[in-house]
């Protein structure tokens, strides 16, 4: 439970980030959106949000790891497992 | 227009300042002493810059070099007092369209010395230091475990805390440091598809791209120029200040900050570093602007470059080339030399400048014009300096009144400098910039009646 808990807060987050990258509503970025089929990121997006991962969670994300996320859910568990 | 200074966030702001004789001199950054011994000590610095009436986000903040981000600052302040007003056209990038104008007829000419350099210097500093300084932890700790001499680790200790990096080498490096960013971030931005380009030539790379945007609105190429020059020029060590510095250019009269940068004084020593600043000016095709009823400030009508082609760091002696110059910008403006009231002169205040462009002035002007230096208040941020002082010329012009030549106390030569804050007749005015590489560059500008 406390898990899922943290994994929603999680999603909330990067939910915010790609929000304000994208500038797209919220209600859009699901827990399986895919980040440039469906939500449109090009891959300058994509390294944006590898530098707001980095700073919002204080951590050091390699470059490689940033370009194999495909869906919104990679992200979330990338930084559940990271904590 | 729009500007960012050391004595404004704005134009109105810099030109009451200006009136006032303020400067924003401080001693240089603590940090730098652990790098070289400075012969200059102090510079001048910009103020916390406010981007909150800017249509920038926070993650362009982060995007974007800061040429780039105090570039788009100032054209949002120029595009606003031109009257011309924009809208989203692009939510998720965040881009605006000008409304009335077609962007097909407008053109991005933008002037500057050095570019993305801060971006550039920070991320040389985390390419150089980032393996070293983690092997020095390493050694620390180990010296740590090892209860070696605590001076020891100390000492290591100091050499890491001096190891100045950011936290991570910017992934968007390339289109942060490359000169010609800051002219396409504007065109991006405001959505403007004509000729887009930067003018590199040292210090008169405002005044340069300035030219350039009047001519291609002269020859009927454009309705609109945004047009002005940037420059940013900080790094955590000191380096781009010590390029001056070691050349001896700079101020070095550290004891008084604020006397110490005088230009065309008797006791002049260099010019005073500036942190940066940013002009732009909206240049518009007179019957363009009167079909909208736009505010003129005033009138551009004349512009020429020459170039020395004698030495790339001094002002070559007899000046034939800036008499050329102005030669060339006298015909183009279609007047007499007489009829030029008021000189806002490139005066850096280093030795070489100030003697050669005075006599230059007097022999070829005699001593009646006005003439002051805007870098005898806000030091000299080289590619910017030229559009910052167009801006203080087509307002003396305006307002029929200038700042002081501050500190000019022994003037070098009999000219007619302004050393008081009154009413003057100035009805059309010229501003000269020279650059290193020999580059010579004036606009002249009239009222608008």
């Amino acid at each position: 439970m406390g898990e899922i808990t943290d994994k929603n807060q999680i999603f909330e987050k990067v939910q915010s980030i790609v929000h304000e990258i994208l500038n797209i509503n919220k209600n859009e970025i699901k827990i399986d959106s895919k980040i440039v089929q469906d939500l449109g990121a090009e891959s300058l997006d994509v390294v944006t949000l590898l530098m707001e991962l980095e700073d919002h969670f204080d951590s050091k994300i390699s470059d490689e790891v940033a370009f194999k996320f495909i869906t919104i859910n990679d992200v979330v568990n990338y930084v559940a497992e990271m904590k | 227009m729009g500007s960012l200074t050391p004595i404004g966030q704005n134009v109105e702001e810099f030109w009451n300042n200006s009136l006032k004789g303020l400067s924003n001199i401080e001693r240089i950054p603590n940090q730098w002493l652990s790098f070289s011994n400075f012969n200059s000590q102090i510079w001048s610095t910009l103020p916390d810059i406010n981007f909150d009436e800017t249509q920038v986000s926070r993650i362009e903040q982060k995007q974007l070099d800061l040429t780039s981000l105090i570039s788009i600052k100032t054209t949002f302040e120029a595009l606003n007092s031109a009257g011309l007003d924009y809208f989203q056209n692009n939510q998720k990038a965040n881009t605006y369209k000008i409304n009335g104008v077609d962007p097909n007829r407008s053109g991005v000419f933008l002037g500057t010395g050095v570019g993305g350099i801060t971006t550039y210097t920070s991320c040389m500093s985390h390419q150089i230091l980032s393996k070293q300084k983690n092997r020095l932890e390493s050694l620390k700790n180990k010296l740590e475990n090892k209860k070696a001499d605590a001076l020891d680790i100390i000492e290591v200790k100091e050499i890491i805390d001096k190891m100045y990096m950011p936290k991570r080498y910017h992934p968007y490096v390339v289109s942060m440091i490359m000169p010609n960013a800051i002219s396409s971030n504007l065109a991006i931005k405001f959505h403007i598809n004509g000729p887009n380009l930067t003018y590199n030539a040292a210090c008169a790379s405002g005044t340069i791209a300035i030219g350039h945007g009047f001519k291609a609105i002269q020859n009927g190429s454009l309705d609109i120029a945004i047009s002005g020059g940037v420059e940013y020029l900080y790094d955590d060590f000191g380096g781009i200040f010590h390029g001056f510095d070691i050349v001896r250019t700079l101020s070095n009269n550290n004891e008084n900050p604020d006397e110490a940068n005088r230009p065309f004084d008797r006791d002049r020593t260099g010019f005073l570093f500036s942190q940066g600043g940013s002009a732009t000016l909206i240049l518009e095709e007179l019957e363009h602007a009167l079909k909208r009823n736009a505010p003129i400030i005033a009138e551009v009508i004349g512009y020429s470059e020459t170039c020395d082609a004698n030495n790339i760091m001094a002002i070559e002696n007899s000046g034939i080339n800036i008499s050329r110059m102005l030669d060339i910008a006298i015909e183009d403006a279609g007047i007499k030399k007489n009829q030029i009231d008021y000189i806002n002169a490139h005066g850096t205040g280093t030795v070489i400048n100030d003697e050669i462009e005075s006599r230059i002035i007097y022999d070829y002007f005699k001593d009646k014009v006005l003439v002051n230096s805007t870098k005898s208040l806000i030091g000299h941020a080289l590619g910017s300096s030229g559009a910052i002082e167009a801006v203080i010329t087509a307002l003396s012009i305006k307002n029929k009144t200038s700042h002081i030549c501050k500190n000019l106390v022994n003037p070098i030569r009999e000219l007619n400098f302004i050393t008081s804050v009154e009413e003057y007749p100035i009805r059309i005015g010229l501003s000269q910039s020279f650059g290193f590489g020999g580059h010579n560059a004036c606009l002249i500008l009239k009222e608008y009646n």
